[in-house]
């Protein structure tokens, strides 16, 4: 509030009846860049996140050619839990290992589909289990059948021939003759048969699913591309800033020559040599210079210089003028006389 | 300063927008895991077609219709319709699948075939139990011998 009373102020008119506040003012006082950037920041971090949580499971099948199901599942776990029950594929449990995220073992009682794991200071666990309830046989023909809550991922056998499938699978990769397949949640039928073929014949292997490589091409491609659009705004910027002394000078053409330095010195003798080294700038310049060119080039702090070129001019050597809220200096087309 | 603010805030922006977009590719190829699931299946079936003899027409007939929805799913996917392309595919594998039974009714009524499976994956699996327990036992300073397993 303060702040905004401060710019009201500043920008009165003389009159003291109409506020003027521009609109940059208003931005640069209300819109801080700092706090959107921080702003960004943290939506920036909670995508990921989001994702992450979203991910925290994992369900891993793979399907041997005896009919046989390994299954691999990860989830997260409170660790102020004592115990949490977790439902499993298939009833008939072989093999059952379920270990904490240091890889120590979690006890556990099988009941059924139904583990119930001691899971007390472990926040994340890993089950590990081979089952033979998932995959039945009907002459040559295999069927997996699963409800999954998770997406998850499957691994055929070795020369397994697709013939049926009920969900849509989101990838798929071909490691060793063997499909690795990623399906989204829910119930799923899948049928196969082991192609006793397949290894005599040279099948035209089904290429490597490459969707993960193209989102890394995008990732990295979408990096440059911004880095490249960031490049060309600050370019046009740092080119933009550089335009007014170019207009200025255009704006000068069509006006009277300003005073040749040399004309100046004859003139006025008793001139300091700092006083001369701004004129020939500034006639180098075209005849005029902004106030902070003048700052920059000679490294003057603001006052000292703003008092340079109050005495030029006092001189008449020099006039100021505003523009954009600068100072322009410019040489005078002709010596004022001081007796004037 | 503030170059380098705006420059972090593109950045960022830039980067919000790019995590949406590994779905959307995962989307659109999508079409070509079920076109190569499809082409798979019927160049096996085809290859198990030539291999036996006395084929019945029954068979031939799914074939061809599995093949002609898989040409149409492969129609559907170069025009981007993801609806058209997962009908086409459900249909060829209906089909294909169908062929298969067909297949295998044939040949268990004329011999018998003893599978022939791989085994090294079902050994592959056993050893993965072992590595299993070792790595358990290791944790567990259990000192057990597993040399004679190996």
């Amino acid at each position: 509030m303060n702040l905004q009373q401060k710019v009201a102020q500043k920008h009165q008119s003389p009159g003291g009846e109409m506020l003027l506040v521009r609109n940059t003012d208003i931005l640069s006082t209300m819109v801080r860049i700092p706090i959107v950037v921080i702003g960004l920041v943290l939506v920036a971090l909670s995508a990921p996140i989001q994702q992450s949580f979203g991910s925290s499971r994992t369900l891993d099948f793979t399907i041997y050619p005896d009919g046989s199901t390994h299954v691999f599942y990860e989830l997260d776990v409170d660790p102020l839990e004592l115990e949490i029950t977790v439902e499993l594929f298939g009833e008939t449990i072989e093999n059952i290992t379920i270990t904490d995220e240091d890889g120590f073992l979690l006890s556990n009682e099988i009941n059924h589909n139904l583990a119930v794991i001691e899971t007390f200071g472990a926040s994340h666990i890993s089950i590990d289990y081979d089952t033979q309830d998932l995959v039945s046989k009907t002459g040559k023909i295999w069927a997996f059948v699963i409800d999954a809550p998770v997406q998850y991922s499957l691994l055929t056998p070795k020369d397994s021939v697709i013939i049926e499938m009920s969900n849509f699978p989101l990838s798929m990769q071909v490691e060793n003759e063997q499909s690795h397949l990623t399906l989204p949640p829910g119930q799923a039928n899948i049928s196969y048969y082991i192609s006793t073929l397949a290894s005599a014949q040279s099948i035209q292997p089904i290429q490597e699913d490459s969707t993960t490589d193209n989102s890394l091409i995008l990732y990295f491609g979408g990096i440059a591309a911004v880095a490249i659009i960031a490049a060309i705004i600050i370019i046009k910027r740092k080119s933009s800033r550089v335009e007014p002394s170019i207009t200025i000078q255009k704006d000068e053409q069509p006006k009277p020559q300003s005073l040749d330095p040399e004309e100046i010195f004859k003139a006025k003798q008793d001139l300091r040599e700092d006083d001369k080294e701004i004129i020939n700038f500034i006639s180098a310049n075209g005849g005029q210079a902004y106030e902070s060119e003048l700052r920059k080039k000679f490294l003057q702090p603001r006052t000292t210089m703003w008092r340079a070129v109050k005495r030029l001019e006092r001189q008449g050597i020099v006039e100021v003028e505003k523009k954009d809220e600068q100072n322009i200096v410019k040489l005078t087309s002709k010596l004022e006389d001081p007796d004037e | 300063m503030n170059k380098l603010l705006v420059f972090f805030s593109l950045f960022l922006v830039a980067s919000m927008c790019f995590v949406t977009i590994p779905n959307t590719a995962q989307a659109d190829s999508q079409l070509d895991v079920l076109i190569k699931i499809t082409q798979n299946t019927k160049e096996h079936l085809k290859n198990d077609i030539d291999k036996l003899s006395n084929v019945s027409q029954e068979v031939y007939g799914f074939f061809d219709d599995g093949a002609k929805e898989t040409a149409m799913l492969i129609q559907a996917a170069e025009k981007e319709d993801a609806s058209s392309a997962k009908q086409h595919f459900i249909s060829a594998m209906i089909a294909f699948k169908q062929a298969s039974l067909a297949i295998s009714e044939s040949e268990s009524q004329k011999t018998p075939q003893a599978a022939t499976y791989d085994h090294s994956q079902t050994i592959m699996k056993y050893e993965n139990n072992i590595k299993k327990l070792k790595l358990i036992s290791g944790k567990l300073n259990a000192d057990i011998d597993f040399e004679q397993i190996d």
